[in-house]
């Protein structure tokens, strides 16, 4: 494989500015857990939501800002409610969100886009809070209330505003505090009804919300020498119990009494400016991060005469900025601590096992890679923001060999987009004349053409069909032929639209005026989602080499997929619209395609694109629902080229008859159509699209055949580049730390049947390196990175040895935690379950068993290989051979990556 | 002697103290025959100690300044042994024999009168315990009838903790102990008050005082045994108890009900560790045990191995048997000390659910942090999961942690290093503080029972007693500071102490001395610093620095490599006592200069080319009590091989007898005469003192030597530039006459002795005055004493003739790299040969009469320096393990007048000497 390791792409990072978790705590909840996330606030306004999948940590979207720095976030989940037949339907998770404003956002997941933003005169916000979940008390028929919010102002008002009926109303002012230095740094709920502010003249106020009294003010105060009179009060957070604790700007941490608000211990936690808080939801544990990127974590202990006490109890250096915010999520399985600042970078820390379990950094990239490529034209286009750049790559033996060498690299193209918003996705078609841009309410199509004079692409924009370019996409994706566009709209819907060649200026292309929207499978979504219309929404989207097939996921882990009937007729209109009849008529002329088209009953009409016409793949519904969203969704390419696309003269066109005014074929794409799909969970498919099931690969190598090296990979992957050639099959799958190949072509595992696989899942102990063994491992974890060894320990000893009365010594474990986090993972061992259960099912509907050792025959190929020599990686993208010479060349890619000195001197 | 009303009173305290006493030696009378033959007659010996208690505390209040004998028993024994033994071990001016006399008849007189008969029981026990330095001194004399050897005096404390104790008028007492003796230091006066010897041929292994009457320390012996003494009667009240193997560590358990405390300890037999109590055997295992703590009713016990802590927790039931669980807790770093507390159970205590007191332990480790377990109380719960919360960190020392305490009330943390900066943690609010620029390296910090105070041993042999409060020092302690040999890196160069006696008064030892002993073999020991000590008194007088250091300074470099100061290797004083020279030498570490070099041995090129050597020349100044620095001479010799750069290694430093200068020989085989002289300022006043003119020193003369090869017209390819690794200075009595020898490594040349006339310059060169390379040369009378490897000549240079051949061992002895050190004293006309081998000394002292040993005597401790001073018959040595031992000759005076008289030459014969030996130069020839 020939690398082009590139360094040149200056994709801009922002620092990390606010951080929150959907829940801190999964104590409280009685009914249905709603999926936990976790959402990132970057300086440049973006923001990012993850999922931390009990410790995988995918990053499933970024919701894009407008270069306004997100101040804080804050999620609230409004009441349950009950449907008719009894169920709780749980009550949809919201995010809002301050930036430097008077105003607070509220952001509409599924769409990526503001929602709506907080009325009321009141000065820029510079803290606010979420009310605590309303909790049913026993003996009261109050009525379930949604949370409020509660925001300090600039000025030193504090605002409450409602967020009842799905809305986001001012309610009243709560306090204004006069003064220089009244600015409200800092707030928090103590209770549903008092709240705990900190200002920067070094006071806590304390307000009952219900009558906005001032119930106490508390001083920092003396401060420490040196420092100026007046601290700032930078963050206050309240312990279950109902004290306060208090991180100021010197450095302080200091602990309040509850009910008698007064002092109860100050610590110096840093020796500068203790900038955020967290709580542990037991309330044994603060931790705390400064300006000099230390993070400390205190815990109480027991002293003299039973008095507890708060001590600082290690510090560790965790970023090289600052720690600008923390959030924590702490609760029987997962117990972490999230923090970020200036340098990018999240950093997951144990909290609960602090010390006993490594911290981990997640990645500072996008999950989705902002890059593409053009193979055959050689071009790589990377965007941010709302400009494209497209860079043409010499091929590396022309660089070396010919006497003049060309650069290695040209930026042809750049393209800034007159839209609102950022850029989402682009989409290069594969012979580079086709450049195609979204953003949440955009898209645009570009002409690319080679400019003879210069080295450079000339630019023409074409005229996208009105309804298609003014709805946005989160995906948008060219077919490999370039005919098909389809992009995947903010609303969870699928539009394609017909690329071709201008008839009156044959050098043009244009896209044809009618868009069509393919109708996705209606699926009982789980009732108990907090995040409805997020889950439903497409973030991936793939076409089959042969254009034929396309494929779309959404976060849920439902798939999609259409076909393309017919073959293509220059000869037939281009656009033929056809009424609902003659669907009725095709459906009958079709071979089996009939049985499941009824989700499109209401869709009245039919387009059909020169003979050829978009409609749902029959075997659609017998595709599961995966475990966890898509991240790879690729087709295998076919060993063979089809040639079906030159057959063009010897299979001419159904012409339209008076009984059959739209005319078309009903031909499905034959051949096989294998859909390669990487979950976020890593759980690796195959599926024969066409047939509704698991291929014969797949059923050979179910994801217990990944290598160990491969799954113990905590980072998810990102993308996949296929390497075909006559002899090999091979995959590359990369993310953001590392690049893996997998010989698909030969089955992985040596003792390729399913029997012997399912012996070894079932074994409870496999040998310590296995998969399973390792996924244990991983269950048992809170959360962040693996298991400090214990020699490495700072301290805290896993075991201690006791002598027995004969002198033998036996090893005692301590702090028995396994029983709880096991007991905590049975549900989700159960899912898992059902799920191989599904899969089981699809497994043996296949018929062809018997075939299963004769491929797998490895001809002594590497069966995988995977490398971590290449960090941070934006993007990998093939390139191929722009000669003409045939295959047999090694793949060639283009590794975008971004250095973390170059991010860093960049944002600085 | 006047008993006054005061004396009473104490009288009678320390009466009802020893009944208690009486008690306990009553209830142990069942295991030991002596004691149930003192039991016999309790009341008589209850009324001695009473009295002889009462008497001696008298004398040490009132007469402080004069010596306490360290025995109780003050039976017969020669006069002359008595009064020794008090002089040398009190360190008190030493006294006229006729002032002795009187006072040794004036005890004995009281006592006789006041106690009537003496009781036998003290004497018993001393027949049963025979003390070293007495009978050693008893045996040692008869022989050579003229010569004294003093007891050993100075050395070096142990690395233990020390321990506070009060007397019963609240005076605060401190007992520490060196290998020879535990010393009972008082903080009043910073003086050692009392002293308790080790047995003979025994050294103190540890002490422990018992908690419960602190009157009482138990030692432990190498010899795997433990006595009890009693600091306040000075009286060993216990026999000597066999420990099951060698005692490691001690420690007394707190008791109530004024129950006998119990003691437990850490012995190593077998392979083994073994934790024993009072009841026996308690715990074995296979850790290297090291410190041990018990702590409440011996609740828990503790100890401490460097991969583990050991922690019993007694069983719960019956509480007269000791039964304990025992549990290791593995520590990943290596431990380096521990302490723990109690913590008191909470107020609000339910009915009856009296729980075991929490336990919170510090363990300070390698890195530099000190890890806290607040409570470990959950490992030891009565069911249910055992459970350990991580520790707290506390991590500011930047190398290992020396030692960690608990203060009194448990609010704070203290902590010391090798940073010299003693670290107070405030654990409530992690605030911290520091009390910075010590004068050395923590090794110890002990907190007293009221927790005022704090003890500080420092790396220097001293320790420092400080005031809580103020963190202000109340006492200090500190011993020879001489550098103990370890085991030696590559980079060390000069082991021979630098060290002279000053002229003026021969009980001032000066002496070259590190900031910090070394502790591991990877440490590196220099000398920047110079110590004056009082030899007679075994007392520190001062410490200054002579060259650049960062004691109290970050000393490592970037690659973590320590920054060293310069080693002052040579060291002289001038005839009057009034100034100093120091050479001192640097070289940068090899790890500085790798990537300049090719190979291995280009690395030492390397270094040698930036190597730094100043001659400095220090004046006392009075007013301060330090040495000033008046010159400094960079780069006093060249390097031997000419062409090449840099300063060259001085060999030797002399002062010169007669007058004010100092001679020096370098590599570069060149030797200067250096003077001082007064400048004479033609421009502006020099800022100096206004009192006086402004001395500077200059190089007055410079001989360069000849080597002999060149001298005798040896063929060109034969000449080869040698450096010259060591050479040998000695002026003659009236300092006429400087004798010169050098050796070159790597050349089986003649050694050759060259005289220089200081007058003129002139040098005459002599070879064959030994057969081997030459390692020392003294001048005594007409006499020069030249040492080299198997014998030492004595060569009669008046008469050019070979007086006398001594053989130093035989050759069998002398396998090894065995030293010869020379010692020459003017004043009684004798001179002392020290030879060194694999670990052990032989001193024997010749006279200029006869050549014949007129002393001579074997020590297990290598004898690191040997020297003798003008004023004062005998000599001094300086021992390894930084004790020091006079020799000291009683002979008559006479012959040292009449060897005085012999050397006072006439200068014309002085002059035919050296005409003669120009003339007859090449001609002597070896035999």
């Amino acid at each position: 494989m020939d690398v082009h390791r590139s360094r040149f792409v200056p994709y801009p990072a922002s620092a990390i500015s606010a951080l929150a978790f959907s829940r801190s705590s999964d104590s409280g909840y009685t009914g249905p857990l709603p999926a936990l996330k976790l959402a990132i606030g970057r300086a440049n306004g973006n923001i990012e939501i993850w999922d931390p999948q009990k410790g995988l940590w995918v990053q499933e979207a970024i919701l894009l800002g407008n270069n306004i720095s997100i101040d804080a976030l804050a999620w609230t989940q409004d009441p349950d409610e009950k449907d008719a037949e009894g169920h709780v339907l749980p009550g949809q998770q919201r995010l809002f969100s301050i930036a430097s404003s008077a105003a607070i956002t509220e952001w509409n997941l599924a769409t990526g886009q503001p929602k709506r933003r907080s009325t009321g005169n009141f000065s820029e916000v510079w803290c606010f809070a979420a009310q605590p979940r309303w909790k049913p008390q026993k003996n009261s028929e109050e009525e379930a209330r949604a949370q409020e919010l509660i925001a300090g102002c600039g000025d030193g008002t504090i605002v409450l505003l409602s967020t009842t009926d799905d809305d986001l109303q001012f309610k009243r002012f709560l306090a204004r505090v006069s003064g220089k230095k009244a600015r409200c740094m800092c707030i928090t709920y103590q209770n549903r009804d008092r709240v705990v502010a900190g200002f920067a003249d070094s006071m806590i106020r304390i307000y009952d919300t219900r009558n906005g009294s001032l119930l106490r003010t508390m001083s920092l105060g003396v401060s420490i020498p040196g420092a100026p009179k007046s601290a700032l009060v930078w963050q206050v957070k309240c312990l279950p119990n109902g004290d306060i604790v208090s991180g100021d700007s010197n450095g302080e941490v200091k602990f309040w009494d509850g009910r008698t608000y007064s002092l109860v211990q100050r610590i110096s936690g840093h020796e500068s400016d203790c900038l955020d808080l967290i709580v542990s939801s037991d309330g044994r544990t603060v931790m705390s991060g400064s300006i000099d990127g230390r993070m400390a974590i205190y815990r109480q202990s027991t002293g003299d005469q039973g008095r507890k006490s708060w001590a600082r109890s290690s510090h560790r250096r965790v970023h090289s900025g600052e720690v600008k915010a923390m959030a924590a999520f702490d609760s029987k399985g997962m117990s972490v601590v999230v923090s970020g600042g200036s340098d990018l970078t999240p950093m997951v820390q144990p909290l609960r096992e602090y010390g006993k379990e490594n911290l981990r950094a997640l990645p500072a990239l996008p999950q989705q890679p902002p890059v593409a490529s053009a193979p055959k034209a050689r071009l790589v286009a990377s965007w941010w923001e709302k400009s494209i750049y497209v860079w043409r790559i010499t091929k590396q033996s022309t660089v070396d060999s010919v006497p003049e060498p060309q650069r290695p690299r040209k930026l042809v193209a750049r393209i800034g987009l007159d839209t609102k918003d950022n850029i989402q996705s682009a989409s290069l078609a594969f012979d580079g004349r086709l450049l195609a841009a979204a953003t949440t309410t955009e898209v645009k199509v570009f002409q690319l053409r080679k400019r003879m004079e210069l080295d450079a692409l000339a630019v023409r924009k074409l005229a996208v069909p009105g309804d298609f370019a003014t709805l946005g996409a989160h995906v948008i994706e060219f077919s490999p032929d370039g005919e098909w566009l389809a992009g995947a709209t903010p609303e969870g819907e699928v539009h394609v639209v017909r690329i071709t060649h201008d008839t009156e200026n044959p050098k043009h292309l244009q896209v044809l005026s009618k868009a069509v929207e393919l109708e996705r499978q209606h699926r009982s979504v789980q009732p108990s989602s907090a995040f409805k219309a997020y889950e439903r929404t497409v973030n991936r989207l793939t076409f089959a080499p042969d254009s034929s097939v396309l494929v779309a996921a959404d976060r849920a882990g439902y798939l999609d997929s259409w076909i393309l009937e017919g073959h293509e007729d220059p000869t037939a209109p281009a656009i033929d619209i056809a009424k609902h009849e003659s669907k009725v008529g095709s459906s009958d002329a079709g071979s089996d395609s009939g049985s499941s088209s009824d989700s499109s009953d209401e869709d009245d009409s039919n387009i059909i694109f020169f003979g050829q016409h978009w409609t749902d793949n029959p075997a659609a519904h017998l595709l599961p629902k995966l475990d966890s969203q898509a991240l790879v969704m690729t087709f295998r390419p076919s060993r063979l080229r089809q040639n079906g696309q030159s057959m063009v003269n010897g299979n001419p066109g159904i012409h339209s008859t008076r009984n059959n005014p739209h005319a078309h074929s009903h031909e499905l794409p034959r051949g096989e159509h294998r859909l390669w799909v990487l979950t976020a969970k890593h759980e690796m498919f195959e599926f024969d699209v066409l047939a509704g099931r698991l291929s014969d690969w797949s059923r050979r190598n179910p994801t217990a055949t990944l290598p160990d090296d491969i799954s113990k990979i905590r980072d998810r992957v990102m993308g996949a580049v296929w390497d075909v050639e006559a002899q090999r099959q091979r995959l590359w799958l990369y993310g953001s730390s590392f690049v893996c190949m997998l010989n698909v072509g030969v089955d992985l595992a040596d003792s390729g049947h399913p029997q012997a696989l399912t012996k070894r899942r079932r074994k409870p102990k496999g040998d310590s390196e296995g998969y399973e063994s390792d996924r244990k491992r991983r269950k048992l974890e809170s959360g962040a990175g693996g298991k400090v060894a214990s020699a490495l320990r700072n301290g805290a000893p896993e075991i201690v040895k006791r002598h027995e009365e004969d002198g033998a010594l036996t090893d005692v474990k301590l702090n028995g935690q396994e029983k709880l986090t096991q007991d905590s993972d049975n549900d989700d061992d159960e899912d898992d379950e059902r799920m191989d259960l599904q899969l089981t099912r699809i497994r043996n509907g296949g018929n062809d068993s018997d075939a299963l050792s004769a491929v797998a025959k490895s001809t002594g190929e590497r069966q995988w290989w995977c490398t971590f020599k290449y960090r941070p990686i934006l993007g990998m993208v093939p390139l191929e051979d722009d000669s003409d010479a045939t295959d047999g060349g090694p793949l060639e890619v283009v590794l975008i990556e971004r250095p973390v000195w170059d991010v860093q001197n960049q944002s600085s | 002697m006047v008993t006054t009303p005061d004396e009473v009173a104490r009288k009678a305290g320390s009466k009802r103290k020893h009944e208690s006493h009486e008690e306990r030696s009553a209830k142990k009378a069942r295991r030991s025959k002596e004691h149930q033959s003192s039991q016999s007659h309790t009341t008589d010996v209850e009324r001695a100690y009473a009295k002889k208690r009462g008497r001696k505390q008298a004398r040490r209040r009132t007469k402080h300044s004069t010596s306490i004998p360290s025995k109780a028993d003050e039976t017969d024994h020669e006069e002359q042994a008595e009064k020794q033994q008090a002089s040398q071990e009190h360190g008190e001016a030493q006294p006229t024999s006729q002032r002795a006399a009187e006072k040794k008849a004036r005890r004995i007189a009281e006592r006789r009168e006041k106690d009537g008969v003496i009781p036998d029981a003290p004497s018993t026990h001393v027949a049963r315990t025979p003390h070293s330095t007495r009978s050693e001194l008893a045996e040692e004399r008869r022989p050579f009838p003229n010569w004294t050897l003093s007891a050993p005096s100075a050395g070096r404390f142990l690395d233990h903790d020390p321990t506070f104790v009060q007397d019963e008028n609240g005076d605060e007492y401190l007992l520490a102990a060196n290998e020879r003796e535990v010393q009972l230091l008082s903080l009043e006066s910073s003086l050692v008050v009392r002293t308790h010897p080790a047995p003979v041929g025994h050294l103190v292994v540890c002490l422990a005082v018992d908690e419960q009457q602190d009157n009482v320390v138990r030692v432990a012996y190498s010899d795997e045994t433990i006595s009890l003494w009693d600091w306040t009667i000075d009286e060993e009240v216990e026999g000597p108890l066999t420990a099951n193997g060698a005692v490691r560590a001690m420690a007394h358990a707190r008791t109530q009900r004024g129950e006998r405390s119990a003691l437990c300890y850490i012995v190593h037999s077998g392979g083994q560790d073994a934790i024993y109590g009072q009841q026996g055997l308690l715990h074995s295992t296979k850790q290297q045990l090291q410190d041990i703590l018990v702590l409440g009713d011996a609740e828990y016990i503790l100890a401490r191995s460097q991969a583990a802590l050991t922690i019993g927790v007694r069983k719960d039931g019956d509480r007269s048997k000791a039964h304990y669980t025992w549990f290791e807790l593995p520590l990943a770093v290596a431990s380096t000390c521990l302490d723990a507390r109690l913590l008191l159970a909470p107020l609000s205590g339910k009915k009856g659910a009296k729980g075991r007191p929490g336990l919170r332990i510090a363990i300070g480790n390698e890195k530099g942090a000190i890890h806290l377990f607040d409570n470990v109380s959950s490992l030891f719960p009565q069911e249910g999961q055992r459970s350990l919360p991580p520790p707290r960190i506390l991590h500011w020392h930047r190398d290992a942690v020396s030692s960690v305490k608990f203060s009194q009330d448990g609010n704070y943390l203290i902590s010391g290093g090798n940073e010299t900066v003693l670290v107070l943690w405030q654990l409530e609010t992690g605030k911290k503080q520091y009390l910075p620029h010590l004068t050395s390296a923590i090794e110890r910090v002990v907190v007293n029972s009221e927790g005022n105070r704090y003890a500080v041993q420092m790396g220097d042999n001293s320790i420092v007693v400080l005031n809580t409060s103020e963190l202000k020092p109340v006492a200090n302690f500190a011993g020879l500071q001489m550098l103990s040999p370890v085991e030696q890196s590559k980079e060390m160069v000069c082991h021979t102490p630098a060290a002279t006696l000053h002229p003026q008064d021969p009980s001032q030892l000066l002496l070259g001395v590190p900031a910090s002993q070394p502790k591991l073999a990877s440490d590196i020991g220099v000398r920047p610093f110079l110590q004056t000590f009082d030899i007679r008194n075994s007392r520190h007088i001062t410490r200054q620095a002579l060259t650049r250091n960062n004691v109290t300074d970050l000393n490592l470099g970037p690659g973590g490599i320590p920054v060293l100061p310069p080693d002052v290797d040579l060291l002289a004083i001038s005839v009057d006592g009034t100034w100093l020279a120091t050479v001192d030498e640097w070289m940068p570490p090899a790890s500085d200069v790798e990537h300049l070099a090719s190979t291995g041995a280009d690395v030492e090129l390397q270094r040698q080319n930036r190597r730094e050597v100043y001659l400095k020349f220090w004046t006392w100044d009075n007013d301060q009590a330090l040495w000033t620095l008046t010159t400094r001479m960079d780069s006093p010799h060249a390097r031997s091989n000419g062409d090449i750069m840099g300063p060259g290694k001085v060999l030797a430093l002399v002062s010169d007898p007669s007058t004010k200068g100092f001679a020096t020989i370098g590599e570069d085989s060149c030797i200067k005469l250096w003077r001082a002289r007064k400048r004479t300022s033609q421009s502006a006043a020099p800022k100096g003192k206004s009192d006086g003119p402004v001395v500077e020193w200059e190089c007055k003369r410079e001989v360069q030597l000849v080597s002999d090869n060149e001298r005798a017209d040896s063929p060109m390819y034969a000449v080869k530039p040698s450096s010259s690794t060591s050479g040998s200075l000695a002026y003659s009595a009236d300092g006429s006459m400087l004798a010169v020898a050098q050796a070159s490594s790597g050349t089986d040349d003649i050694p050759v002795v060259h005289f220089l006339n200081t007058f003129n310059g002139d040098v005459v060169s002599k070879p064959g005055l030994a057969a081997t390379e030459v390692t020392g040369l003294g001048c005594l009378d007409r006499y020069l004493i030249v040492v080299s490897h198997p014998a030492v000549y004595v060569w009669d240079i008046v008469t050019d003739t070979l007086k006398r051949k001594l053989k130093l061992r035989s050759p069998k002895e002398l396998v090894g790299t065995g030293t010869t050190l020379l010692a020459i004293n003017q004043g009684d006309s004798t001179f002392a040969l020290v030879t060194s081998q694999l670990g052990n000394s032989k001193v024997k002292v010749y006279d200029t009469h006869q050549f014949k040993s007129q002393y001579e005597q074997s020590f297990d401790t290598p004898v690191e320096c040997i020297l003798a001073d003008k004023g004062a018959r005998g000599y001094t040595m300086l021992f390894a393990d930084a004790t020091i031992r006079t020799l000291l000759s009683s002979a008559t005076p006479q012959a040292r007048l009449e060897s005085k008289a012999k050397t006072e030459l006439p200068i014309a014969a002085r002059q035919s000497l050296h005409a003669n030996d120009a003339a007859d130069g090449g001609r002597v020839e070896l035999d």
